[in-house]
């Protein structure tokens, strides 16, 4: 355990490539074992070489039916990088400005910054991606009817037109047909894939960035002071370093989520790798090589970016991290408060009037003119939103397959999870012991109920959905990462090689692949791997994927926020007569936490909606069962409305835990100020 | 630790709810009655073939004909566990043993027959591409589509066919691939593109649900390829294959003979000694194959007959309101033409 409180030391480069070789040979080594022992066809990668026979939307070379398949993959892998980069290019700028605001005294900016970062950061990106995709195809005029903004270029639903030169001399774009052709153009799938992710990122960024601020222990600004350092340079010299020491690994996991979330391209129809891979196996049906080709690729992205990344956030972070800090100084020092309600006066004041219209045509759509039972053809009469579609498939949403004389059982075990997490949310009730033991017993609860035994009919997990499985799944996977979590972060630090590299290997797996296409291999090879007919239950072989990233995830950030506890900080508790154990789990662990907070939540909630994954073991949760219903032709035209309760679901899953994991971030530095103080200040 | 203890009873918990009884490996028939119920792959959710309804109960031709296979090996049509699948995921859900029999909306092409290690049981759906335009761009031909952006649903042999199609046509054109059919629909009825390429049967119930007015909308006359829909099962258990290419048949041929699920009963009198055969009563074609005599009557009972089960899941009475079309039987104009019980 001492080993863990030492500084962090980064590790030798050479130790990190080699960890991550070995993460790749340890997953080929897998495969062909598996897939030999399974008596598999045989893998075969000999389909890379043929003819593709499909086209893709758009590529940046010309590229042709008749091209081999690598050459496509090849062509969407630059479309990948592609929408990666421009989408990092956007997304960090955008993290900082939104926890400049956040974290400014300016009032109504924090709830701006607030009301931007909640609803996106707790809802499935999928869902927005669908939204913007939405707005752009149905706001833009068609090819016929482009609008010219400035002469020269043209913007329509097909695209926005640049004049661009070609051999002979500038083209210029013009309507020919269907489509407006010459010049260079911009697709909206690529825009709304940049801009959805970058939003998505960037809220994500901002609470990572809020936390590296939050990290700095207070002594050390006081000490500064004290040596009457000037504001800037403290900043600079002192709380900015220790800051990004922290804000690091957080904000390098969110750069390869950022690359491993624009597979989800074929979604709004942008050809990235990902999705030019499955059309290729869809023909020939090659799906484990598919799949190998993937977890390659994108070890080998994780790989190149992990290096880039660092780099690259370490020098921006310094430039912009300062403005942030003094920022917020200045706001606090400098303004009366008798000003600040004035001013938040005026911006409420014109941010209703700016907003009042609209909030009062959605109310009316949502509200007013909305029909809330009934069947299709009362929705389509109706002006407003079509909640009958909800009320309809109610059963479904809810329940999933579950037998239908049973449906008690999941209502109950849904409505146990909701008030656990309600009770979470009570000041009086919150006590380690009363914790746990309330959490025990509402997962076995909820496992009893939907599962059956001891007085119940049993029900096979594969008849388990909706939001009771949804709900249940959120709690015993946010459970299950924080327990795996820290000895993995631990085993990182580790000094021992034995121990330092499996774990990096096993981190490396889980984070830069895509965990749909490890649960896909999951999926694929373990029935085989199990001799004679044993099957490991699907749900939890899914349960246990999505618990395995969010724990690397987790272990990350750990890692991340033990680094930024000051090694005075042991010294000094050894000092003072603890143990090393001790003064790991009562002097180091809880700063670290609350360091760690801000971006621990960021895993939990990433960990919530990945449960939507068990859908890839043929299971259907909340979102497969929204995906099931929008599928039905007679509310087809609704899914709108679906896709918008969904999103309030996630919401109501997620956002308590953000506002959880705030309180206890402030009350556990309101409680022992003095306790901490001492101990930094002996440090110094 | 106390974290330690908790850590294992939760593991303990997990593997015992985990491992369900152990099935013996062998003949997938043995397998199947051992563990008691059919599992059927089926799609994510298709309208008409497969698709959860608002109790999450499965329904759909391919949902069907599983429950024809299943009265027939287990007696009982609901004794089938339904296990939704994208579709890259199919095949190899299926090489693997997972399911006992592929019935999820999959064309049966020569590569994938070739070199899978599986066998298609026969045409249960003869559909084909068209396009669907909006009239206003006055297209009434495919040929006058060059240039045209057309919307696409990845993942099937949709988008080399329209590959196929304009190249041979010397047609150019440029693609919106869009995975979701509620997105791509939305996508195209909003005007990203100027055409929609789909199955026939998926374009008319599309229009019909979703277009703001059906007669803004054309289908060009144009099919521009075959798309025979076939189940599909493991190619190393013969048997297994024999008894679902003959249960599709038996649907098919009891349409022809008359027989019904309401009818079944009475028809065991019938003095034709083709429906005594189907039905079991003259014996021999149910040993054969590992099976009892009385299945065919079993499955009728179970889920009617093809014609039955098309009416209830695609035809004019539903949402979908298809015509039987080329899913006729060969004695009423269609394809449909099933081997003789003997």
């Amino acid at each position: 355990m001492t080993s863990a409180a030492l500084p962090a030391r980064a590790g030798s480069r050479t130790l990190q490539s080699i960890a991550r070789i070995g993460s790749a040979a340890t997953l080929l080594i897998l495969f062909a074992g598996i897939g030999s022992t399974v008596g598999w066809p045989g893998l075969r990668f000999d389909f890379l070489s043929q003819h593709s026979g499909f086209q893709i939307s758009e590529s940046l070379f010309q590229i042709g039916a008749d091209a081999p398949i690598w050459l496509m993959l090849i062509a969407g892998l630059i479309n990948t990088i592609r929408v990666s980069a421009m989408a990092m290019v956007l997304t960090i700028p955008l993290g900082i400005a939104l926890a400049l605001l956040r974290g400014s005294a300016f009032r109504p900016g924090r709830w701006l910054a607030t009301g931007v970062i909640e609803p996106i950061r707790n809802t499935p990106v999928l869902l927005q991606l669908f939204l913007w995709y939405g707005i752009v195809t149905q706001l833009l005029p068609g090819p016929r009817q482009a609008v010219e903004i400035p002469p020269g270029i043209l913007l329509c639903n097909r695209g926005l037109y640049f004049p661009w030169f070609d051999g002979s001399g500038v083209t210029w774009p013009k309507l020919a047909g269907f489509n407006i052709e010459g010049g260079l153009s911009i697709s909206p799938e690529f825009t709304v894939l940049v801009f959805g992710l970058a939003l998505f990122h960037g809220c994500y960024l901002a609470e990572i960035f809020r936390a590296g601020f939050l990290a700095v222990p207070r002594g050390q600004r006081d000490a500064a002071k004290a040596l009457s350092m000037p504001a800037f340079s403290t900043l600079r010299k002192i709380l900015l370093p220790q800051a990004l020491a922290f804000a690091l690994p957080s904000t390098a996991a969110q750069i390869l989520a950022l690359v491993k979330n624009s597979s989800l391209a074929i979604a709004i129809g942008f050809a990235d790798f990902v999705a030019v891979l499955n059309t290729s196996v869809n023909q020939n049906g090659r799906t484990l090589e598919g799949l190998i080709v993937i977890i390659l690729v994108f070890l080998g992205l994780n790989t190149l970016l992990g290096a880039a990344v660092e780099k690259g956030t370490r020098r921006f972070g310094k430039a912009t991290r300062g403005q942030l800090a003094v920022e917020r100084q200045s706001m606090e020092d400098r303004k009366p408060a008798g000003l600040r309600v004035c001013s938040d006066i005026a911006m409420i004041a014109t941010a209703t009037a700016i907003f009042l219209p609209a909030i009062v045509r959605i109310f009316r759509w949502g509200v007013l003119d909305a029909a809330w039972a009934g069947s299709p053809a009362d929705c389509a009469m109706a002006n407003g939103a079509c909640w009958a579609v909800v009320t309809e498939k109610a059963p479904l949403l809810l329940f999933g397959p579950f037998p239908g004389a049973e449906t008690w059982r999941p209502l109950i075990a849904t409505l146990l999870i909701i008030l656990f997490i309600i009770a979470l949310g009570i000041d009086r009730l919150r006590h380690a012991g009363v914790s746990l033991a309330a959490l025990a017993a509402t997962m076995i609860g909820w496992i009893w109920l939907l599962g059956g035994g001891a007085g119940l009919a049993s029900v096979p997990t594969n008849a388990w959905g909706g939001l009771s499985l949804t709900s249940g799944l959120a709690v015993a996977v946010v459970m299950g990462a924080c327990l795996l979590a820290l000895p993995l972060a631990l085993a990182r630090r580790s000094p021992h090689k034995t121990i330092h590299i499996p774990a990096v290997i096993f981190i490396e797996i889980f984070r830069g692949v895509p965990l749909v296409a490890l649960l896909l291999s999951a999926d694929i090879l373990i029935p085989g791997l199990l001799p004679s007919g044993w099957q490991f239950d699907k749900l939890w072989r899914a349960y246990a994927a999505i618990t395995l990233l969010a724990s690397v995830n987790l272990a990350e950030v750990m890692r991340g926020a033990l680094a930024a506890v000051a090694p005075g900080q042991t010294e000094a508790a050894r000092a003072l007569g603890l143990s090393a154990r001790r003064s790991f789990l009562l002097v180091i662990l809880p700063q670290a936490i609350r360091i760690a907070m801000p971006a621990l939540v960021n895993v939990f909630v990433g960990a919530i909606k990945d449960t939507s994954l068990v859908l890839i073991v043929g299971i259907l949760d909340i979102t497969g069962a929204a995906k099931a219903a929008v599928a039905d032709p007679a509310w087809r035209n609704f899914a709108p409305e679906i896709y918008l309760f969904l999103a309030a679901v996630y919401f109501a899953l997620c956002f308590p835990i953000g506002r959880l994991a705030r309180r206890m971030t402030d009350q556990t530095t309101a409680d022992s100020p003095s306790r901490k103080r001492s101990i930094s200040a002996a440090s110094l | 630790m106390m974290h330690l203890r908790r850590v294992s009873a939760a593991l303990g918990l997990f593997i015992a709810l985990g491992f369900p009884v152990m099935a013996h490996a062998g003949q997938t028939i043995d397998k199947i009655r051992t563990r008691g119920e059919l599992v059927c792959g089926v799609s994510q959710g298709s309208a008409g073939l497969s698709l959860p309804d608002s109790n999450g109960r499965w329904s759909g031709l391919d949902v069907d004909y599983c429950k024809a296979v299943a009265a027939a090996v287990l007696g009982d049509g609901e004794k089938v566990r339904f296990v939704p699948l994208s579709s890259a995921q199919r095949f190899a859900v299926l090489q693997n043993g997972e399911i006992d029999i592929l019935s999820r909306n999959t064309t049966w092409t020569s590569t994938r027959d070739a070199s899978l290690g599986l066998a298609f049981v026969g045409t249960i759906f003869y559909d084909g591409q068209a396009f669907l335009v909006p009239k206003k761009l006055g297209v009434t031909r495919a040929r006058q589509l060059d240039g045209a952006t057309v919307c696409v649903q990845p993942g099937t042999v949709n988008e080399q066919n329209l590959v196929d199609y304009f190249t041979a046509n010397n047609l150019k054109f440029k693609s919106v691939v869009i995975e979701s059919l509620p997105e791509l629909e939305a996508a195209f009825y909003a005007g990203r593109c100027d055409v929609y390429l789909s199955d026939a049967s998926t374009l008319s119930a599309s229009r019909a649900a979703r277009a703001p007015k059906i007669d803004d909308f054309l289908i060009l006359p144009e099919r521009i390829t075959k798309s025979p829909l076939s189940p599909v099962v493991r190619a190393d258990d013969p048997q297994w294959f024999a008894i679902t290419r003959w249960t599709l048949n038996l649907l098919i041929e009891a349409e022809e003979l008359g027989v019904t699920s309401r009818n079944v009963e009475q028809q065991k009198a019938s003095k034709d000694p083709a429906v005594q055969r189907l039905l079991g009563v003259a014996p021999g074609i149910g040993k054969a194959f590992g099976l009892d005599e009385t299945w065919g009557a079993r499955v009728i009972a179970a889920v009617g007959n093809y014609g039955e089960i098309f009416d209830r899941n695609l035809g004019p009475g539903t949402k979908l309101g298809l015509d039987r079309g080329l899913n006729a039987l060969w004695s009423k104009g269609g394809l449909l033409y099933a081997p003789p019980f003997q």
